[in-house]
């Protein structure tokens, strides 16, 4: 397993030879942010700034969200006639790389623009779980040990240290391809995928309850939300020009959070994340409420891998199942006229 | 009226107290573990030692959906208020701070909001200062301080045994008044102490660099740095909707037949719908001019329009940020 440190050191020799060669326009990747267990993207376009890029286990977000607006061309018609699509390096986990590859898939970003930099990822750490953790403490500075541990400094000056698997975002711990299948190259040695059955544990307990309970813990877990849209906009999938939820011409959704407007917001954003979803788990990290917003989702994804043996962001030349008509298909789920 | 102190094990007591009034807010642990303004309840006892819930209590004054008026077969009526008081025990001094400059905008302004100075004028806040301010945390620098009083009618220290409980208003006067019975006065040492313990608290705050700001922002209007800044937006609304002076609003009618409702609910300027005109131009096209807006308004024109900053540094849109974006490196960055 090769140490967070040291793939850092790779990671900026590396953007610092791409920029440096001008192989590439732009290198996003992580940056440390101003608190602990943070980071915050960076787009470096320097070589001489590769320095700020960083690697570690709170490099959470998913990157590919931000790729889509990196190739639109701009609206100005003027603007538009000179600019062609930029060349861009992208730091990847293994479900990053997924994202990117259903993007692909959609026609929203060019292979042929891209270089992606994988990771043989070990799982990232939720913010959330590290500092309910810590209790009433706050971390002024969190790092990873020798064990791949994490180690927090609180204010008495006290180190905690935090087991990893505690901590790790839940999508993590169900992830079974944490190293990037599809890649330009790789940084670090690919550790142990979770076993198959670690992503379907929660679906089969939700399944497993009542009905009225599933439906009361659904309505509990929605009454949280604020209908800020962080788990739609941290999403790499979601990346719809005009999106159901913003058209105000009818406005098919009320904008508050009364519950049918919020119930309807999440089964929308559910149904479209079936055989889409990469399960990265940002949508459930950019939550402020935190709301298990894959709740439904998980369960989406597995009927589609179950019923076409597919899941999203394997390979470039898949077709996926909902973009695909097949003489073949079962159609069980359609009623006979 | 003077200095009052109440031992904390009497502070269920003075709640219930205040519960004759009207409806009785205090901290209590929800069950997710966190710390939040809930509806005081047997079930949930009180909690004094939290840092700030991660939901501001502006939603009390200015809810998220509010219902403006309600029509049927051509004919409109306003629903009105729910009747009685409302008390906030445990709001964060940084988060009382900011109904001052709610007031601003909905009170003091060109115009007068009846919607918001129905509630505001239902609402009795008793601020809580603050003794353990976390690494986000700038009020000191913003006008505030984490034993400032502003915007609270009555501000309670917590002390070893008891809370110092000191009138900041006529209204939070009246409301110890009506308890007085289970108050003793603060004789001056327990005052003294308070103060150092205040003190205490505002040593630890880092100070952010924004005097000034106002002028400098009006000078970095066409700097290519905010294109730099915004990259990192995701678009969201978690920095507005978790913020206590963020105050935008939408107003929809909801129609269903020939009758329906006209509610305003909370909107927030990272949205690309936010400034859509009908014609289909939008002033503020790319995240560049949407971040531009967010700091220009809280940091130049609040300042110009309300002499006041629109930020309270209790440091919410930092910690909830989803792309760990951070306001005071922002303010940083373009100059400010």
């Amino acid at each position: 397993m090769t140490a967070s440190h040291e793939i850092e050191t790779r990671l900026r020799e590396t953007a610092e030879g791409f920029l440096g060669a001008k192989k590439v326009d732009l290198f996003l990747g992580y940056e440390k942010a101003s608190l602990p267990f943070r980071t915050t993207p960076v787009f470096v376009t320097a070589p001489e700034e590769a320095t700020r890029l960083a690697w570690n286990p709170f490099c959470a977000a998913n990157l590919a969200a931000y790729l889509p607006r990196l190739f639109k061309a701009p609206a100005d018609a003027r603007e538009a006639k000179t600019w062609s699509p930029p060349t861009v390096a992208v730091v990847v986990k293994g479900c990053d790389a997924r994202s990117v590859v259903a993007l692909i898939q959609e026609h929203q970003v060019p292979r042929d623009r891209l270089v992606l930099v994988g990771i043989a990822c070990r799982g990232i750490v939720d913010t959330r779980k590290a500092e309910r953790m810590l209790g009433e403490q706050e971390a002024l500075g969190a790092g990873e040990d020798v064990n791949g541990n994490i180690r927090a400094v609180v204010e008495d000056g006290t180190e905690v240290t935090l087991r990893r698997e505690q901590v790790l975002a839940d999508a993590c711990l169900e992830c079974r391809s944490p190293t990037p299948a599809i890649r330009d190259l790789l940084l670090g040695s690919p550790g142990e995928p979770r076993e198959a059955d670690a992503a379907r544990r929660q679906p089969a307990d939700f399944e497993s309850q009542p009905l009225d309970s599933r439906w009361a813990r659904f309505q509990q877990m929605i009454s949280k939300c604020i209908r800020c849209n962080a788990c739609r906009q941290a999403c790499p999938m979601c990346y719809c020009r005009d999106c159901l939820l913003d058209q105000t011409r009818p406005r098919w959704i009320g904008a508050g959070t009364d519950l049918s407007d919020v119930a309807i917001y999440h089964l929308v954003r559910a149904f479209h994340m079936a055989g889409r979803c990469t399960e990265c788990g940002a949508c459930v990290r950019a939550c402020p409420m935190g709301i298990d917003v894959r709740l439904l989702v998980r369960r989406l994804n597995l009927e589609v891998e179950d019923l076409y043996g597919y899941r999203p962001g394997e390979a470039i030349d898949a077709t996926p199942p909902l973009s695909a008509f097949a003489m073949d298909d079962p159609q069980e789920f359609l009623t006979e006229p | 009226m003077t200095e009052k102190r109440i031992p904390v094990t009497d502070l269920d007591g003075l709640l219930a107290r205040f519960q004759e009034k009207g409806a009785v807010y205090a901290p209590a642990n929800d069950e997710a573990g966190d710390v939040a303004l809930a509806p005081l309840a047997r079930s949930a006892p009180v909690v004094l030692e939290y840092r700030n819930f991660r939901l501001s209590p502006k939603a009390f004054v200015l809810p998220q959906n509010q219902t403006l008026l309600c029509f049927k077969d051509g004919r409109a009526e306003e629903p009105g208020l729910p009747a009685g008081q409302t008390v906030l025990f445990g709001v964060r001094p940084c988060d009382a701070r900011a109904m001052l400059a709610l007031d601003k905008v909905f009170l003091d302004g060109d115009l007068h909001d009846p919607y918001y100075a129905g509630l505001r004028a239902r609402t009795t806040v008793i601020a809580l200062a603050c003794t353990r301010p976390m690494s986000s945390c700038f009020c000191t620098s913003v006008g505030g301080g984490p034993g400032d009083g502003a915007g609270a009618d009555v501000l309670a220290v917590p002390m070893d045994a008891d809370l110092l409980l000191m009138p900041q208003t006529p209204r939070g006067e009246a409301l110890l008044s009506s308890v007085a019975d289970l108050l003793h006065d603060a004789g001056p040492s327990a005052v003294k102490e308070a103060q150092e313990r205040i003190h205490a608290a505002e040593e630890q705050v880092a100070p952010v660099k924004v005097e000034d700001c106002a002028p400098r922002l009006r000078a970095a209007y066409n700097s290519p740095l905010w294109e730099a800044v915004s990259r990192r937006c995701l678009g969201c609304g978690t920095c507005s909707f978790l913020c206590p002076t963020c105050h935008c609003f939408d107003i929809t009618d909801e129609v269903r037949g020939r009758h329906g409702r006209r509610v305003r609910t909370w909107d927030c300027c990272a949205y690309p719908l936010f400034t859509l005109h009908a014609s289909g131009h939008n002033p503020r096209p790319t995240p560049k001019e949407r971040w531009r807006q967010r700091i220009m308004h809280k940091f130049r024109y609040a300042v110009e329009n309300f002499d006041r900053l629109f930020c309270v540094g209790c440091g919410r849109c930092i910690r909830h940020c989803p792309a760990g974006m951070d306001l005071r490196t922002v303010l940083k960055e373009v100059g400010a």
